[in-house]
């Protein structure tokens, strides 16, 4: 065979383009003739050392362009802020239960009259009240009792008398005193 | 149908976004220039996903958009034929270096190729196409590709040879 066809053959083989049967055909032509192993040789390593190359460099340049992936906080925020996701989602779930759920039913708080002075009734009254309470008579004599005394009625909202007041009250006793 | 058309194409640029990003690389020699050229092939491969007459290997089609986007790319970059022969070689910053290693060496050679046969063994070696496929890929017969492979690698061999001689 030519040189050039050995060559070809040699490039062919070392690129896996060969059949199984002309890969054997070509080793088995290539071990008995020592010249056409001389021819093929070169080029089978030229074709390796090519491949070589290339690999190595567009490997090397592959490394270079890995990007890290960027982290937006460092760790111990992006643990604090999964817990502040948590969170606010927690809230944002029970605002949002609380707003569908029905409203339980609550009683209405008594109203509370306060009387600053007792109530005046006259003996008619009395007698009513008396008469038609099915009460005891020692509880009807404490409400007599609390009638002819009238009292100020524990946390009621009427105002103390004022230190001025106190002092207007004391200048009118002493002119009064002064005058007789 | 559109999950089916994601999943088939998500799965095409596993297979294959490494050697069009090598084959990109060797190109432009910046790694960075290779990610955009990427980017932009894939984008075209995206678009014309329905235009493939199924003739030959999806990866061939592939390519053939790979190669004209590099096309486009230097063009666009107003890049002139003799920035493009003078190959990734000269534009490498170690190209200075007096004392080179084997794929040093062997890098620079390629990138002192034509640009016909350095298109060849970027496409045989960086994107590990089979000799049918480079010739879909540049519409060329499988002879063709087979010569032209041949004389690329011979010229590498006698510029490794003169660096081996001279140095």
């Amino acid at each position: 065979m030519e040189r050039e066809t050995i060559e070809r053959l040699a490039m062919d083989l070392a690129l896996g383009e060969l059949s199984e049967d002309a890969v054997t055909l070509f080793e088995t032509y290539l071990a008995e003739h020592i010249e056409a192993r001389q021819w093929a040789e070169p080029i089978m390593q030229t074709c390796i050392r090519t491949r070589q190359s290339i690999m190595q460099k567009t490997q090397a340049a592959a490394r270079l362009t890995q990007y890290e992936p960027v982290r937006l906080f460092p760790a111990d925020w992006s643990a604090l802020a999964r817990w502040a996701a948590v969170v606010a989602i927690a809230a944002f779930l029970g605002v949002a239960i609380g707003r569908r759920s029905v409203p339980s039913p609550t009683q209405r708080p008594e109203t509370v009259v306060v009387r600053t002075a007792p109530r005046q009734a006259g003996p008619e009254g009395w007698q009513r009240i008396l008469s038609d309470s099915e009460q005891g008579f020692w509880q009807s004599k404490a409400i007599a009792m609390l009638q002819s005394q009238p009292r100020e009625i524990p946390g009621s909202f009427e105002s103390q008398p004022s230190l001025w007041d106190r002092y207007r009250q004391f200048r009118k006793e002493r002119s009064r005193e002064e005058t007789h | 149908m559109a999950r089916t058309f994601q999943t088939e194409f998500g799965q095409f640029w596993r297979q294959t976004c490494g050697k069009v990003r090598a084959y990109m690389f060797c190109a432009s020699n910046s790694a960075s220039d290779a990610d955009d050229l990427a980017q932009e092939c894939y984008l075209r491969a995206f678009r014309n996903w329905d235009r493939f007459d199924g003739r030959g290997s999806r990866q061939a089609w592939l390519f053939a958009i790979a190669r004209n986007t590099q096309t486009d790319w230097f063009r666009k970059r107003g890049r002139d034929a003799r920035v493009l022969e003078r190959g990734a070689a000269e534009r490498a910053p170690e190209a200075s270096a007096p004392k080179l290693d084997d794929a040093e060496a062997l890098w620079q050679a390629v990138g002192r190729l034509t640009a016909e046969h350095r298109e060849i063994v970027h496409l045989r070696f960086a994107a590990d196409l089979s000799y049918d496929e480079i010739a879909r890929t540049l519409n060329v017969p499988v002879g063709t590709v087979r010569s032209r492979l041949h004389r690329a690698l011979k010229a590498i061999r006698e510029q490794m040879e003169e660096v081996q001689n001279g140095t």
